[in-house]
């Protein structure tokens, strides 16, 4: 309980630097949001930066107590809030599907990898899930458009089932590649301890040991690994979105810094950091489920 | 195993969503894949082409264009005082979508709305010809030199007198806006569930960066062809290109660089003179290019041939004037490519071979093509004036600081007119112009430009002409190519009126029948 009522005054802590130093970086950003190849006129735009104006305290105050960010600058009929609450739930959806693709694929391939360490099972298991990384998204999206996208007759969109297909198999295949290599060197290192030899000897099968013995305490880095991803995950990725046009978080990400849509640049950040420390601290607690030595730690 | 009913639920909900009907699978929905989320959809506020094309479908105004010219739309026709300085239009009866009328006090409302400085219309300088104009969009009190005496006469006074201004009177900019929806709603107005439309079409909704849907009004005699517009943004160029091989989209208008042959191959390709100019500006405040001399070397020292024959290689024409071919406007190309001539004009600067010339960069802001024409230009430059050219890439608010700042040498630029007239090229150079951006300042030009506008006809094109002259003369910036429309369009649509801005009367869209 003492670790949990730390790590949330930690979180809140985190939090607000995030807020106040973005806050200010987004003020000294060279450039202004209503410039354009269109010059406005010096009064409009004066009058544009005065209307605009934004100060840390009362911003605080907005973004604390009413999470309230006001409108976009850039899309000015649209309010962040409604922005975001558009784009969230098709980042998770895409970011959930994804997670969930590279689980199914990442942990059964790392497993078969340990289980047949060193030989042809290993290379070619290891091999295949490599293309994830290997392979830049900007290069397997488009590919996969070519070779699958025509033929099904969806390239890109977000509108039923068969559109969300190729945007989630390539953003799983990053994700599955570090599932399966971490879990493989995480069951390697179990593998050599003491208690497995001792299970071994007890005459215990290799599934048993695999699974029951040497997997939760493998999965530990796994699942560390997991909330930065699955953060990454949910709130986008800029290439996939772009190429696939799906409309989540991850274009809001970049293009309203690039665009010095301070509102929006914010919020999004705000979510993104809530994401992750929130995500963090589900890593936390299933590690100290999974792994009885961290439960004696003080 | 057993799942625990909650997951199951919430897996099938999530599948319910992915299941929503989607129109853009409807074959008599035209598809139309527009290269960025509208920023508004509020006709004062539009600032690209993408907002246009929807905003040309929602809304319409006192004329509009077909093809390249100029005709009456919600005005019937209009009279011109003897001094040209009085216009009155004549309304026709036309109807908000809830049924109401557009009436001539909607435009007074709505152009005093759009030249107030706080509002930040991109396009509020249009106004300028009119009486008031300048002082408000300074002070935002002054009246605009607009009233109307009934519901279906609007009177326009104007500062001096202006032979386009009915091209002026097809920028959105000037359409009419529902003031009571934008007093109830404020900046919300245009949202589906309160906006009102007077266009050919209404909003039936907008789901922002999935897609705008625009169904044809059935209470307008005259209905459009196409019953649905679906605008969908899609940002990349070969995302675009290729839901158009899947069919889910019939109309592009951006064609990837990487795809044009296949394109070209293609039926339904289509390749036409854009209103608009590639230019490098040169800052003439810094040295040593405040020496006309530098800046005439480097004007003739542009491989405008090469760099449109092996880089963009589509067809455009090589700039060898600021103005593209606009109606009876003089076509003099006084710009001309030719490396002795630059050699010479550097040698007598004081840089015999380039010899003690500073190096300095090419600005421009991120993307493939700019880079790619940057680094021709540049190794140009180095292999037949032997300078030191380098190239700096940034992204586009920190390039329009430095271009605004002067805070360059040489920078990538580029105008597309505003509206089909040259002066809408010339204006940008004016000494007090914010888009002028190069430091270049000469009365002559303006004075020219001034002019100009108290002549008419072939008179005042010829004014215009020598204003260009002298611009160019003086080099403050380098013409590379006029752009083209590169379009894809489903070859079962028909009805088009081809458009130099690119821009296009959506009611005359049909698709072909089999």
């Amino acid at each position: 309980m003492r670790h949990l009522i730390s790590r949330l005054l930690q979180g809140m802590a985190t939090f607000l630097c995030v807020l106040i130093a973005s806050f200010h970086l987004m003020k000294v950003a060279p450039g202004s949001p209503w410039s354009a190849e269109r010059a406005l006129s010096p009064e409009a735009m004066q009058a544009l930066e005065s209307k605009h104006a934004m100060h840390l305290g009362p911003f605080l105050e907005r973004v604390l107590l009413h999470a309230d960010f006001g409108p976009s600058w850039k899309h000015p009929d649209q309010s962040v809030r409604d922005i975001l609450f558009q784009a969230l739930p098709v980042s998770l959806e895409l970011g959930a599907w994804a997670l969930a693709l590279a689980l199914l694929v990442g942990i059964p391939a790392g497993l078969f990898a340990a289980a047949h360490a060193g030989r042809w099972g290993d290379r070619l298991s290891m091999g295949i899930v490599l293309v994830g990384v290997v392979v830049p998204s900007f290069v397997i999206a488009p590919l996969l458009q070519e070779w699958i996208g025509l033929r099904i007759g969806v390239v890109a969109g977000w509108e039923g089932p068969w559109s969300r297909v190729l945007p989630v198999f390539c953003a799983s295949l990053a994700t599955t590649t570090w599932v399966a290599r971490m879990l493989r060197a995480g069951l390697l290192d179990v593998l050599s301890e003491e208690h497995i030899r001792t299970a071994r000897a007890k005459g215990l099968s290799e599934s048993v040991i695999l699974l029951r013995h040497a997997l939760p305490a493998a999965l530990v880095p796994v699942v560390q690994m997991l909330a930065p991803a699955a953060a990454g995950l949910l709130t986008g990725t800029l290439v996939i979105e772009q190429v696939f046009q799906v409309p989540g978080l991850g274009r809001h990400f970049v293009q309203s810094a690039l665009q010095r849509d301070f509102p929006l640049a914010l919020g999004t950040l705000c979510l993104y950091c809530l994401l992750l420390l929130l995500l963090n601290a589900l890593a936390d607690m299933a590690t100290w489920l999974l792994d009885v030595r961290t439960r004696s730690r003080p | 195993m057993r799942i625990p009913g909650r997951v199951l639920g919430i897996g099938l909900l999530a599948l319910l969503g992915a299941c929503t009907p989607d129109p853009s699978r409807s074959a008599t929905v035209l598809k139309i894949a527009n290269p960025a989320e509208p920023a508004s959809l509020d006709p004062a506020l539009v600032a690209g082409v993408p907002e246009v094309r929807v905003v040309s479908a929602l809304f319409e105004g006192l004329t509009s264009l077909s093809g390249d010219s100029v005709v009456p739309c919600h005005a019937r026709g209009w009279d011109i005082s003897p001094d040209g300085l009085i216009w009155t239009f004549h309304l026709a009866l036309h109807r908000w979508s809830d049924g109401t009328q557009v009436t001539a006090s909607e435009y007074v409302w709505a152009w005093n709305r759009a030249t107030v400085p706080a509002l930040g219309a991109a396009y509020a300088d249009l106004f300028d010809c009119m009486l008031g104009a300048k002082e408000r969009r300074k002070d935002g009190i002054t009246p605009l030199g607009a009233r109307a005496p009934d519901d279906s006469t609007l009177v326009v006074t104007l500062a001096h007198p202006v032979p386009f201004l009915p091209l002026l009177l097809a920028q959105p900019v000037t359409f009419p806006v529902p003031r009571r929806a934008v007093e109830r709603f404020g900046s919300r107005w245009t949202r589906p569930e309160h906006i009102l439309t007077n266009g050919p079409y209404r909003l039936a909704w907008w789901k922002p960066w999935r897609s705008i849907l625009a169904v044809a009004r059935q209470d307008r005699g005259e209905k459009a062809g196409i019953d649905s517009l679906l605008f969908l943004p899609v940002e990349d160029a070969l995302t675009a290109w290729q839901m158009s091989r899947a069919g889910q989209v019939d109309w592009l208008f951006q064609l990837p660089l990487s795809r044009l042959k296949p394109a070209q191959a293609r039926p339904g390709f289509h390749s036409t003179p854009q209103f608009g100019t590639y230019f490098f500006r040169i800052n003439v405040t810094r040295k040593p290019f405040d020496d006309v001399r530098v800046r005439q070397a480097l004007q003739a020292a542009m491989p405008r041939e090469d760099l449109v024959r092996y880089v963009t290689s589509a067809g455009e024409l090589p700039a060898r004037r600021l103005v593209p071919a606009i109606g009876t406007y003089p076509r003099s190309d006084s710009v001309r490519t030719d490396f002795v001539t630059a050699r010479r004009l550097l040698r007598e600067a004081g840089f015999p071979g380039g010899q003690g010339f500073p190096r300095f960069e090419i600005l421009f802001n991120s993307l493939d093509l700019h880079r790619r024409i940057a680094e021709v230009v540049a190794r140009t430059w180095h292999d037949s004036l032997g300078l030191d050219v380098g190239l700096l890439n940034y992204e586009w608010k920190s390039y329009l600081e430095a271009m605004k700042g002067l805070d360059y040498a040489v920078a990538r630029g580029a105008w597309v007119g505003d509206y089909l007239d040259p002066q809408t090229f010339l204006d940008v150079f004016r000494s007090t112009s914010g888009n002028n951006r190069t430091g270049w300042k000469n009365a002559g030009f303006d004075s020219l430009l001034d002019l100009s506008v108290k002549s008419q006809g072939q008179e005042r094109l010829e004014i215009l002409k020598q204003a260009e002259g002298r611009l160019l003369e003086d080099a403050a910036l380098i013409p590379v190519y006029f752009y083209r429309n590169l379009e894809w369009r489903n070859p079962r649509i028909e009805g088009i009126v081809e458009n130099p801005m690119g821009l296009y009367d959506w009611t005359r869209a049909r698709w072909r029948q089999p």
